[in-house]
């Protein structure tokens, strides 16, 4: 029947809908996030190192926005002499080497844009071997190796097993209250005198 | 004996939103489990559309769906034994991010350890050795950017042979590494004899 058809569609709707929006109602969260693209206002002029915080003797990349990143920039800085940054995406761009004999500690890093907006940032080089932790972490207690099992009730009623949960909750709801209804209809109707002349059929 | 075996009309509209939102939660726990990848353009992920690094930030909480893991992430310094320090606070809710590492989503490598068990009771990362390669771990850091990674391995390196070179290596993409404890407990100073690594990278 048609209706049956179209309920069909619907439910087959919902699934795919709950299928397909499950990834991102896990990152919830994220909405807000998201819209957070690195967009720089015509006044905001930046420039970033990545990572930070540096052994020597490693690269980094240098990023910045100077505006108008059509023209280029330079970059200076004790730690490694002046860069010349490139186009790249909508950015201004280059890698930078940090001599292996730089000493630990912060070093400036400035930009300066050819069509004149200057920005600073701070790198910080640390003679990261001898900081290298040399062995793993103490993360255990033993409960587990002794036998224990499983996790607490609220571990693992987080992620998927509590979305389930929450589907056969509504389900048997919705069956419930189908089950009350019909009977509730029926007994209703019951009291009525069978041979009503005018009585009405049922739609289906 | 004829009666209506059609329901009340106020009864039908409550049991069909009810029947729909029993098959919609369906679809989101179907969804998480079988872990669909997340849909990039609609939400956006933590990094670019080249993968490019994020800028620092420190991290405050870390998700791993297909494990129910949602966790806080705090900072750990060294050990007086050399080790990366085990974070403190409550072990079943709290992961520790190893200060001297780069941040999640930073170029480089972001370490984040947890406890896989207490003496009484299983902890955040008790099930971290059931992470397969594809699997997701999503940190969200300070500035409320979330950086999304994608497991490559899962390995198992006695604790006196933590693969330092391979954890902190800085090459091509960031990535992020998870450590906690597994093998044989040996107890004492030690405890568990094993580490339990982790490598992912980021999206």
């Amino acid at each position: 029947m048609r209706s049956w058809r179209n309920l069909l569609g619907i439910v087959g709707l919902f699934l795919l809908l709950g299928l397909t929006l499950a990834p991102g109602i896990a990152q919830a969260a994220r909405a807000q996030a998201a819209s957070g693209v690195q967009a720089a206002s015509a006044q905001n002029v930046w420039v970033e190192v990545n990572p930070s915080t540096v052994t020597a003797g490693r690269h980094v990349v240098v990023r910045a926005d100077c505006g108008d990143n059509s023209t280029g920039a330079t970059v200076t800085s004790p730690a490694f002499g002046p860069v010349v940054l490139k186009p790249l995406d909508t950015y201004l761009q280059a890698e930078a080497l940090v001599g292996a004999s730089t000493r630990e500690g912060g070093y400036d890093v400035r930009l300066a844009c050819r069509n004149g907006p200057t920005a600073t940032t701070t790198m910080w080089v640390v003679n990261r071997p001898e900081q290298r932790p040399t062995m793993g972490p103490h993360t255990g207690g033993g409960f587990l190796a002794k036998g224990g099992t499983g996790g607490r009730l609220a571990h693992r009623l987080s992620g998927p097993t509590g979305w389930l949960v929450g589907a056969g909750m509504a389900l048997t709801a919705a069956i419930a209250l189908g089950l009350v209804s019909t009977r509730r209809a029926a007994r209703a109707t019951r009291a009525v005198r069978p041979e009503r002349p005018d009585r009405r059929r049922s739609v289906t | 004996m004829a009666y209506r075996s059609s329901a009340p009309r106020s009864a039908v509209p409550i049991g069909v939103a009810l029947t729909l939102v029993a098959v919609f939660c369906a679809g989101v726990g179907l969804g998480q489990l079988t872990g669909l990848p997340s849909l990039p353009s609609l939400w956006g992920t933590g990094s670019g559309a080249d993968g490019a690094a994020l800028r620092r930030s420190l991290p405050t909480q870390i998700s791993i769906a297909s494990l129910g893991v949602r966790a806080s992430v705090v900072e750990v310094g060294q050990a007086r034994d050399g080790s990366i320090a085990a974070p403190s606070g409550d072990p079943v809710a709290t992961t520790g991010w190893y200060r001297a590492s780069s941040t999640p989503g930073e170029r480089g490598t972001a370490v984040i350890v947890g406890h896989v068990d207490t003496s009484e009771q299983p902890a955040v990362f008790h099930r971290l050795r059931e992470l397969r390669r594809g699997k997701l771990i999503e940190v969200t850091r300070h500035d409320r950017r979330v950086a999304a990674f994608t497991v490559e391995s899962v390995s198992t390196y006695p604790k006196t042979a933590f693969p330092v070179d391979d954890v902190f290596a800085n090459a091509g993409r960031p990535r992020l590494v998870l450590v906690t404890c597994g093998g044989r407990w040996l107890g004492g100073d030690l405890g568990y004899a094993d580490n339990v690594i982790v490598f992912a990278t980021l999206a």
